[in-house]
């Protein structure tokens, strides 16, 4: 199966690009955060500048959404120029037409809506170019403000899984969230 | 190839062992029945890969994470395979583990499904210590979701049109159970 290449998503406040050697720093920055990280895979005390500029780089060598990778996009604040966070989507290797879908804010982006708008147009490619037909995303039971955002995207809570994760030297709960592409054209038609 | 050492699990009536080459024409039969193989995760096979199969579990270290690995599942009495149970672990969470089981038709409805599998929790549980067993089954399949209510698992979710079947989307269904729920069952 063919995918296209990404190519820059702009929104009213928002421009959704590939990363760029500058996206180092400012990503460093908030990925080294703990109000940031503390949700998230990585230890904010041992991110190092090399660590990003891999990753970078490796998301630089992707043209687009790959199956089974998760394919990654910097979210950049047009009035400022600024990178404020990353968005991605992993397509399932064995189904492509099932993605999963995450997401990173830097701190000072929270609470202006950006979460939602950036999310907006990416579940617009996701379902409406990569032709996707369900996306799923987790976040940790107690991550009321990740929730939140799901949950005003549309996503419909479909699981609540009891101790499933090792978080900070306990078990935490999961809940697991998703969207159909039929449920998302019900809302983009609704909510034009 | 000699296969890695490897305890068997036995309960009451059964021998959950390694595969061996004499359950090829018993393990062709089930996958190649429809009505079994529509619940499953794989396809009707040929004999071809089901020799690879049984190669590949033969090569296979049980709990090796990241794989999945498959019992054969023997009716101690008559000596006959019956179906396979299978146990999948993440790197991500490698306290935890998937279970996914088969039997043959004609093997259903003996309770040999529940003791089977009654039997590799007790091993996953008591034996390897892990923390949380989960199985993923399509929403309508009713003798599968009666089978692990029996066994005491908790339904955590409801997957819509998550999985692709015969050319449609269905549903799945998520079933899960921690170690203190086994430890309190088995009280």
């Amino acid at each position: 199966m063919t995918l296209p290449p990404f190519t820059p998503i702009e929104t009213p406040r928002l421009i959704l690009r590939h990363f760029h050697d500058e996206d180092v720093l400012p990503m460093l920055g908030y990925r080294q955060d703990p109000a940031v990280a503390r949700y998230q895979g990585w230890n904010p005390t041992t991110e190092t500048e090399e660590d990003i500029k891999e990753r970078i780089q490796e998301m630089k060598e992707r043209a687009g959404a790959t199956q089974g990778a998760w394919f990654q996009v910097a979210v950049e604040e047009k009035v400022t120029g600024l990178l404020i966070g990353d968005i991605g989507l992993r397509l399932r290797g064995d189904e492509a037409r099932q993605a999963i879908t995450g997401y990173t804010f830097a701190s000072d982006a929270q609470g202006k809506g950006y979460a939602t708008e950036a999310m907006t147009a990416l579940l617009d490619y996701t379902f409406n170019t990569l032709g996707v037909h369900r996306v799923m995303a987790d976040a940790l039971a107690e991550n009321s403000r990740s929730v939140r955002l799901l949950e005003r995207l549309g996503f419909r809570r479909e699981g609540y899984f009891r101790q499933s994760e090792w978080f900070e030297g306990q078990w935490a709960d999961d809940v697991i969230y998703a969207i159909l592409k039929e449920e998302w054209d019900a809302r983009s038609k609704a909510q034009p | 190839m000699t296969p890695s050492p490897f305890a068997v699990i036995e309960t009451p009536r059964l021998l959950i062992r390694r595969f061996e080459e004499r359950d090829l024409p018993t393990l062709h039969a089930y996958r190649n029945d429809h009505e079994v193989a529509r619940y499953a995760g794989w396809h009707e096979s040929d004999y071809e890969g089901l020799i690879q199969f049984i190669l590949t579990m033969n090569r296979t270290t049980p709990n090796t994470i990241g794989d999945w690995f498959q019992w054969a599942v023997e009716v101690k009495a008559t000596q006959t395979h019956i179906g396979d149970i299978g146990i999948h672990r993440q790197a991500e969470e490698p306290k935890e583990a998937e279970i996914a089981y088969t039997f043959a038709r004609s093997a259903q409805g003996q309770g040999y499904a529940t003791e089977a599998v009654h039997g590799v929790l007790g091993y996953l549980f008591t034996t390897l210590y892990l923390h949380r067993i989960t199985a993923l089954i399509y929403a309508d399949n009713a003798r599968s979701v009666a089978l692990v209510e029996r066994l005491g698992f908790r339904k955590e979710g409801h997957f819509r049109k998550a999985a692709r079947r015969d050319g449609e989307w269905v549903d799945d269904v998520m079933y899960a159970m921690l170690e203190e729920e086994w430890n309190t069952n088995e009280d």
